[in-house]
C-alpha cells in the first residue's frame, strides 16, 4: 500500500516536472531583464523612426531622419547629446504598427517618434501614444480624424503632432487645380473621382466633392478601388460612359504604377490627374512606367517654399541617388522640430517638449511650420507644400500649379485630339 | 489528423480521468501569470498574445484534434466576436460589458449556421468549405469598408484596463477556463465519440452513434472558446485588423497545435507559447526575422511532425527517471 | 458594344492566367494528392526571378523568363522531394508545410528585393487597336501564351509517355507503382510542371501591373475556387471553370464593381461545396 502510494507520488512528481519544465521553457523563452522604466535623462537622445520602412513610401522616413540626425550631431547634437535613431517597421499595417510602437517605446525607450504613413496604422496608434506619453510627430498620414482626439481629450492625446498637410488641405489644392487649370485654361468641367478604399482617400474624396460642387464643376462619376487592384479597366470604361473629361485619382500605393500604364495602353479618352504617390518619385517613375506617365498631372513637392527646401532636396538626391518622397521631407522637418523644441524647453521632458512644440515657429522644408490647436501643421497663408506638375520626360516634371511657381502650361494628352 | 496509436498512455499527460489529476495542465496558467506579472512589459505583452493564441489553439484542438475533421476556417469564430464587439463598442459606443457577450453570441450563431451547412460533408471538402467563410467575411469587411474598416480595420476599440498585466490576468483566466472545459469534455463520452469519428466515421455511425450531434455540439463549444479570446483581444489591442480573417490565421493556429502536439489540449497551448515567444525572440534579427521563423517552422514540421510535446515529455521523463527512485508498474 | 468587346478580351486574358494557375493546382492534387498553398509563392517568385535575371545579368526578357520558369520548377521539385514526401501520409501536415514554405519564400523575396513595388516593361510593347478598342499588346500576348501553354500541357498528358505515366499515378497510385512507374518521381515532376506554369502566369501578367511580395495571394485564392468549382483533380473541369470564373468576374467588374469579384467567386464555391462538392466534372463524393 505504502509502495503504491510512493509510486503514485513518483508518477505525479514526474508528470508535474514534465509540465513544469515544458511550461517554463515556453514562457521563459521570452523573459528579459527588466529595463529601467522611463526615457533616460542622460546619454544619447533616442528618436524612433516608425513607418513602412522597406516600402518606397516609408524608407525615406529613415533616410531623411538619418540626414537630419547627422547634421544635428555634427553641429553638437541636441542639448549637447548625440541623436541615436531606432527603427520600427509597421509594414503599413495597423497590427504591425502597434507592435512597432510598443517596441520603440517600451524596449528602446525613445524620447520621441517621427513617422507614420498609413492613416489606418496611425489611427490604431493613437491610444498607444497616449498610453506611453511619447511625443509622436506624424510625417505622412493624412486623415483628418487622426488629430480630432487632441481636441476631444487634450490631456491624454497632446503628444500627437502632424508635420504634414492632411487630406482635407490636399483636396483643397486639387480642387483649385480643377477650377484654375482644367476649367479656366482648357475648358473642361466634367470630372470623375477614383479614390482607393482607405480612410485618408475617402476623407480626401469627400472634401473634393464638396469643393467641386462649390466651384460649379460637374462630378459625373465616382468610385473606389481596392488598394491591391491590378486592373483599372472597369473604372476607365465606367468613367468613359459617363463622359468624364478628367479622371481624378487618389492613390497612395503601387496601384499608381498600374493606373498610369493602363491609362496609356488603352488610350483612355480623358486626362489623368490627382494624387499618385509613386508619381512623386521623380527620379524613377518615368523609367518604371516606360514613359507612359506622360501627360499625367500629379502632386509633388519640389518647390522653393523655404530656404531649406532646395538644399535638402539636393543633399538627399546626392546622397541616395533619388529624390525624396514626401515622407522624407516630413521626417527631416520633424527631427529638426524636436531639436528646436528641446532647445526652447532646455529639456527632453515629454510635457516640456509638447509645450515647446505648441509654440514653435520654424521654417521647414515644407515651408513655415506652426501648430494649431489640434496640433496640425499650419504652413503659412499662401504656402502649399503640395504642388502639381505634369510629366514631360524622364526626370522632368513641369510645375503647373500653384500658378506663381508655374514653369509651363498644361498639355492635354496627345491622343485626345 | 494525428494518429491516436502514436500516443502511449504515458505520453498523454495528465493521466486518464481520475478526479482532479487530469487537470494538472491547468497549472500552466498560474505559472505563466506569475512570469507575466513580475516580468518586464515586453514579456507581459508577449504572454498576452501567447495566451490568446493558446486559447484559439485549445478551441481548435478540442474539435479538430479529436475528431480529425480539420476546421480550416476556425479563425472565423474569434474574428466574428472581435469585429462585433469592436463595431458595437467603438462605433456605436456600447459598453464592453454588453458588446463582448454580443460578440460571443454572434460567433455562436455563426457556428450554428456553419455546423448545419458543413458538418454533413466529409473529408477534404469539409476543410475547404469551412475555409471559405472567413475569406468571404474578409471580402465583406472591404466591401463595407466605411463601416467595417476595410483594410485598416476598426481602431479606437475601448480598452478595459490600461495596465497590460491586468489584461493578462483576464486572458489567462479565459485560457484556464477553456482548458478545464476542454479537458473535461474530451475525457467524457463526447470526447470518446469524437475519437471514434476520427478512427472512422462510418464505423462510428454503424455503432449507432449520432455523429452529427456530437460534432455539432463540439463545434459550438470550440467556437465559444475562440470567440471569448477573440472578443477580449479586440479590447486589449484596441484594434481589430482584417488579417484575423486571413487563412493564414487559421493555418497558424493549426501550426501551433501541430507543433505542440495535436489531440492533447495541452500540446497546442505549449506550442502557441513556444512559437509566439520564438517570433518575439527573433525580433532582434530584424530583417531576417520572419524568414528564420518560417524556416524554423518548416524544419520543425519536417523532423518532428507529430509535435514537440511528446519528445520533450519523453526527454524530461527520462531525466527524472534517471535521478528518481526506481519505479515498478507505473499505473494501476 | 464597346464594353462588350472589352469584356470579351479582358475576360479571356483573366481566364488565361487563372487557367494556368488552376491547372497546376488540379495536377498537383490529382497526381500528388497535395493541396499546395505555396502555389501563389511560385507565381510571385517566377515574376521576381525573371526581373532579377533580366536586370542583374542583362538578359533578354524572353530568356530571363524561361530561366525563371525552369528555376521555379526545379525549386518546386526539390521542395516536393525533401519536404513534402516524408509527410505525404498526413494531409494536414502537408498543408501546414506548404503554407510555411510559401511564407518563407515571401519573406525571402522581401529580404532580397525589399517590399517596394517593381514595374516591369512589357514584352510586347505598345497598344493594338482591336475593333476600335485600344488594348495593350501584352494582354493579347497573355491570351496567346496561356493558350499555347495549356495546349502543350494537354498534348503532353495525352500522348507523351511521361504524361501518360502521370495520369496513371493520378488514377491509381498503387497500380502505377506495381507496373513500375516511379511514383515519387512522378510527384516531383508534376510539382515542377505546375510550379513552372504558375511562374509563367506571374511573369506574363506582371508587365500589365506591378510586382509586390503579396501579388500571389489573389491568384492563389482564385485558382483554388476554380479547381473546386471544376472538380478537384479534373483538368477539364479546371479549364471550364477558369473560363466561367474569368468571365463571371469580368461581368461583375464591369457591370457592378471590381471589388465584388472575389466575394462572388467565394459564394459560388461555397454553394458548390454544399450542394455538389464534386464540382462540375469531379468524381462523386460520399456524404456523412
Amino acid at each position: 500500500m505504502k509502495r503504491q502510494a510512493k509510486q503514485n507520488r513518483g508518477v505525479r512528481r514526474r508528470e508535474f516536472l514534465k509540465l513544469g519544465g515544458a511550461a517554463a521553457a515556453a514562457a521563459l523563452s521570452g523573459l528579459r531583464p527588466r529595463p529601467s522604466w522611463g526615457a533616460a535623462d542622460s546619454g544619447p537622445i533616442r528618436i524612433g523612426v516608425l513607418g513602412p520602412l522597406t516600402d518606397f513610401t516609408g524608407r525615406d522616413i529613415q533616410r531623411a531622419a538619418q540626414i537630419a540626425a547627422e547634421e544635428i550631431n555634427t553641429a553638437g547634437g541636441i542639448l549637447g547629446r548625440q541623436i541615436q535613431l531606432f527603427s520600427g517597421d509597421s509594414e503599413g499595417v495597423p497590427e504591425k504598427a502597434i507592435q512597432a510602437i510598443q517596441q520603440l517605446a517600451v524596449r528602446d525607450q525613445v524620447h520621441a517618434i517621427v513617422g507614420g504613413f498609413r492613416s489606418g496604422a496611425v489611427l490604431a496608434l493613437v491610444p498607444y501614444v497616449a498610453r506611453f506619453k511619447t511625443p509622436f510627430i506624424i510625417t505622412g498620414a493624412a486623415s483628418p480624424d487622426i488629430m480630432t482626439p487632441v481636441g476631444e481629450n487634450y490631456a491624454a492625446n497632446k503628444y500627437l503632432f502632424r508635420a504634414w498637410v492632411n487630406s482635407e488641405r490636399q483636396a483643397l489644392s486639387l480642387a483649385f487645380v480643377c477650377r484654375d487649370i482644367f476649367k479656366a485654361q482648357v475648358g473642361w468641367s466634367r470630372f470623375a473621382i477614383d479614390a482607393e478604399n482607405l480612410k485618408w482617400a475617402r476623407d480626401y474624396a469627400d472634401v473634393l466633392k464638396g469643393k467641386l460642387r462649390e466651384y460649379k464643376l460637374d462630378l459625373v462619376y465616382e468610385t473606389n478601388h481596392d488598394p491591391a487592384t491590378t486592373d483599372f479597366t472597369p473604372i476607365f470604361k465606367a468613367a468613359e460612359s459617363a463622359k468624364a473629361q478628367v479622371l481624378l485619382e487618389i492613390i497612395s500605393n503601387q496601384a499608381g504604377f498600374v493606373i498610369v500604364k493602363q491609362w496609356r495602353d488603352q488610350r483612355v479618352p480623358m486626362a489623368l490627374a490627382g494624387n499618385n504617390n509613386p508619381s512623386y518619385l521623380i527620379s524613377s517613375f518615368w523609367k518604371d512606367t516606360e514613359g507612359k506617365c506622360q501627360y499625367e498631372l500629379s502632386a509633388y513637392t519640389k518647390a522653393p517654399l523655404s530656404k531649406r527646401s532646395v538644399p535638402f532636396w539636393d543633399k538627399f538626391e546626392q546622397r541616395f541617388g533619388e529624390t525624396p518622397f514626401y515622407t522624407g521631407t516630413g521626417a527631416y522637418d520633424a527631427v529638426n522640430l524636436i531639436k528646436v523644441a528641446a532647445e526652447a524647453a532646455k529639456s527632453m521632458d515629454r510635457d516640456a517638449l509638447v509645450a515647446a512644440l505648441e509654440k514653435v515657429d520654424y521654417e521647414g522644408v515644407i515651408g513655415r511650420i506652426r501648430f494649431d490647436k489640434l496640433h496640425e501643421a499650419v504652413t503659412g497663408p499662401d504656402d502649399v507644400p503640395v504642388s502639381y506638375g505634369q510629366w514631360i520626360g524622364e526626370k522632368k516634371k513641369v510645375a503647373i500649379w500653384p500658378e506663381k511657381f508655374a514653369q509651363g502650361k498644361y498639355q492635354p494628352p496627345a491622343w485626345l485630339k | 489528423m494525428s494518429d491516436p496509436q502514436k500516443f502511449s498512455p504515458e505520453d498523454r499527460l495528465g493521466g486518464r480521468g481520475n478526479g482532479l489529476r487530469q487537470y494538472w495542465p491547468v497549472l500552466l496558467v498560474p505559472v505563466i501569470g506569475v512570469i507575466g506579472w513580475f516580468g518586464s512589459q515586453p514579456v507581459t505583452i508577449t504572454l498576452l498574445y501567447g495566451a490568446t493564441w493558446a486559447t484559439y489553439a485549445v478551441g481548435y484542438d478540442m474539435f479538430s484534434g479529436f475528431s480529425g475533421r480539420v476546421n480550416l476556417g476556425y479563425a472565423m469564430f474569434p474574428a466574428t466576436a472581435a469585429y462585433v464587439t469592436a463595431v458595437l463598442s467603438a462605433r456605436l459606443k456600447i459598453a464592453p460589458a454588453l458588446s463582448i457577450p454580443a460578440g460571443i453570441a454572434a460567433a455562436l450563431l455563426l457556428a450554428v449556421v456553419v455546423g448545419a451547412l458543413t458538418l454533413r460533408i466529409t473529408g477534404i471538402y469539409f476543410a475547404l468549405s469551412t475555409s471559405i467563410i472567413p475569406l468571404a467575411l474578409f471580402q465583406l469587411t472591404h466591401v463595407f469598408g466605411k463601416f467595417l474598416g476595410g483594410e485598416e480595420g476598426i481602431w479606437g476599440v475601448p480598452p478595459i484596463f490600461t495596465d497590460p498585466r491586468l489584461d493578462l490576468v483576464v486572458v489567462l483566466l479565459i485560457l484556464g477556463a477553456s482548458m478545464c472545459f476542454a479537458l473535461w469534455y474530451v475525457r467524457s463520452k463526447a470526447g470518446l465519440v469524437l475519437r471514434a469519428i476520427q478512427g472512422g466515421e462510418l464505423t462510428a455511425q454503424a455503432l449507432g452513434l449520432n455523429t452529427f450531434r456530437f460534432l455539432f455540439v463540439s463545434l459550438l463549444a470550440s467556437a465559444v472558446i475562440g470567440a471569448t479570446a477573440g472578443a477580449y483581444l479586440a479590447h486589449f489591442q484596441m484594434l481589430v485588423a482584417p488579417e484575423i480573417l486571413h487563412i493564414i490565421t487559421t493555418l497558424q493556429i493549426i501550426t501551433f497545435a501541430q507543433i505542440g502536439g495535436p489531440g492533447t489540449i495541452v500540446g497546442p497551448v505549449l506550442g502557441s507559447f513556444l512559437l509566439v515567444n520564438l517570433n518575439e525572440y527573433l525580433r532582434a534579427w530584424t530583417d531576417l526575422r520572419l524568414f528564420v521563423y518560417f524556416a524554423t517552422l518548416v524544419l520543425l514540421l519536417r523532423f518532428s511532425p507529430n509535435g514537440v510535446l511528446v519528445p520533450i515529455a519523453r526527454a524530461v521523463r527520462r531525466l527524472v527517471q534517471r535521478s528518481g527512485p526506481p519505479s515498478g508498474p507505473e499505473r494501476s | 458594344m464597346q464594353t462588350f468587346l472589352t469584356i470579351l478580351v479582358f475576360g479571356l486574358a483573366t481566364s488565361g492566367i487563372y487557367a494556368l494557375m488552376a491547372v497546376g493546382v488540379a495536377l498537383i492534387y490529382g497526381v500528388g494528392r497535395v493541396i499546395n498553398f505555396a502555389h501563389g509563392a511560385f507565381y510571385t517568385l517566377g515574376a521576381y526571378l525573371a526581373y532579377f535575371y533580366a536586370t542583374a545579368f542583362g538578359m533578354n526578357w524572353w530568356v530571363a523568363s524561361l530561366l525563371a520558369m525552369l528555376s521555379v520548377g526545379f525549386l518546386a521539385a526539390v521542395f516536393d522531394r525533401l519536404l513534402i514526401e516524408p509527410l505525404r501520409e498526413q494531409e494536414i501536415l502537408v498543408w501546414i508545410m506548404t503554407f510555411a514554405f510559401a511564407f518563407a519564400i515571401r519573406e525571402l523575396i522581401v529580404l532580397l528585393f525589399g517590399a517596394r513595388p517593381y514595374s516591369i516593361p512589357a514584352f510586347a510593347p505598345g497598344s493594338v487597336s482591336v475593333l476600335g478598342q485600344a488594348i495593350a499588346a501584352q494582354r493579347l500576348l497573355v491570351v496567346a501564351v496561356s493558350g499555347l501553354a495549356i495546349g502543350s500541357l494537354w498534348i503532353f498528358l495525352s500522348s507523351a509517355r511521361l504524361g501518360k505515366a502521370l495520369r496513371a499515378v493520378a488514377l491509381n497510385r498503387t497500380g502505377a507503382h506495381l507496373v513500375g512507374i516511379p511514383v515519387r518521381m512522378a510527384h516531383a515532376t508534376v510539382m515542377a510542371i505546375s510550379a513552372g506554369l504558375a511562374a509563367l502566369a506571374g511573369i506574363i501578367i506582371s508587365p500589365i501591373n506591378v510586382l509586390t511580395p503579396d501579388m500571389g495571394l489573389e491568384p492563389l485564392l482564385m485558382s483554388f475556387t476554380i479547381v473546386i468549382l471544376g472538380g478537384i483533380g479534373s483538368l477539364r473541369g479546371s479549364l471550364v471553370a477558369a473560363l466561367l470564373v474569368g468571365y463571371a468576374g469580368a461581368l461583375v467588374s464591369f457591370l457592378w464593381s471590381p471589388q465584388l469579384v472575389t466575394f462572388m467567386a467565394l459564394v459560388m464555391v461555397f454553394g458548390v461545396l454544399i450542394f455538389r462538392p464534386s464540382g462540375l466534372f469531379g468524381l462523386a463524393v460520399e456524404r456523412a
